[in-house]
């Protein structure tokens, strides 16, 4: 008995979706540089200060931060390298950071808020001044510097 | 068929890009010019021959919290047609479908965009390549 002869027809199946596909790329790069801004609004402010011996302000001036780094401080300091009546401030109702309380300025920068990492903040400043009877009378002008720098 | 691109996307983040200066945050997004990069389709077979391009990325270095989007700003110019991509489509790892269309397309223009910018975000600078794949759909 002759064997059948079987033909095998091989079918081609061609998909008809993707056939060829060819490719570009390009880059794209990102670079975060730091961040470290603070700034105080409210404009200046003037104590005066009378037969108390003391004077304050708690109600003009404000301090606000952004950083995007971590373990950062706001410093304060004074531009006078004396002074005779003592002024103090600090930061109150703190938010993104932590106040060092009352600080007498001088011109030896001082801790005014600790503890800022990767964020905005802000804060109210309370300044205070004080005399005594031997100060006298007279006009003192403190250009005050806040600065944001690394703890 | 052929893809060509030409261009690349480089930024910067900095104090500039506070929403408020001082006591604020970041904006939220940057986004690149609307012609940033620009695409070529060619080498088809006629104004009647279907394509498709995919867009996915490939991150060297890239937060998770940052993503990368794309979009078509104009239908550049040739014999054929163009359709979709006008809306931003975020990038992934995997091949999405960006816009299609039939013949030969030169000019495209892409523009990029960036998302998730905060504070959170440390100084660094991050890279990745955003592939395209021209697909021949008949």
């Amino acid at each position: 008995m002759r064997k059948p002869i079987v033909g095998i027809l091989a079918l081609a199946l061609f998909s008809t979706s993707a056939l060829a596909a060819d490719t570009a790329a390009h880059t794209v790069t990102v670079t975060v540089e730091a961040v470290n801004e603070v700034a105080i609004t409210g404009g200046n402010v003037s104590l005066n200060i009378g037969s108390s011996y003391s004077a304050a302000d708690a109600t003009t001036a404000d301090l606000t931060w952004s950083t995007n780094e971590s373990g950062r401080k706001i410093t304060v300091v004074s531009s006078l390298a004396a002074n005779i009546y003592p002024l103090s401030v600090s930061a109150t109702a703190v938010s993104g950071g932590t106040s060092a309380g009352t600080v007498e300025i001088s011109d030896t920068p001082q801790d005014l808020v600790t503890g800022i990492s990767l964020t905005d903040g802000n804060a109210d400043l309370s300044y205070s001044a004080t005399s005594t009877a031997a100060s006298g009378s007279g006009v003192e002008a403190h250009t005050v510097t806040y600065t944001i720098l690394a703890s | 068929m052929d893809l060509h691109t030409s261009g690349t996307w480089a930024t910067t983040i900095n104090a500039t890009h506070l929403q408020a200066g001082a006591g604020s945050e970041l904006v939220s997004t940057d986004q690149s010019a609307t012609s940033q990069i620009v695409i070529e389709v060619s080498a088809t077979a006629g104004s009647s021959d279907s394509w498709r391009l995919d867009v996915r990325r490939a991150d060297s270095t890239w937060p998770s919290e940052i993503g990368l989007w794309v979009r078509r700003t104009g239908g550049g110019s040739g014999t054929g047609s163009i359709d979709g991509g006008l809306a931003w489509i975020e990038v992934g790892a995997t091949d999405i479908s960006f816009f299609s269309g039939e013949g030969d397309r030169d000019s495209i223009p892409v523009q990029l965009r960036i998302t998730g910018l905060s504070l959170g975000l440390s100084p660094d600078s991050f890279l990745s390549t955003v592939h395209y794949s021209l697909v021949d759909t008949l």
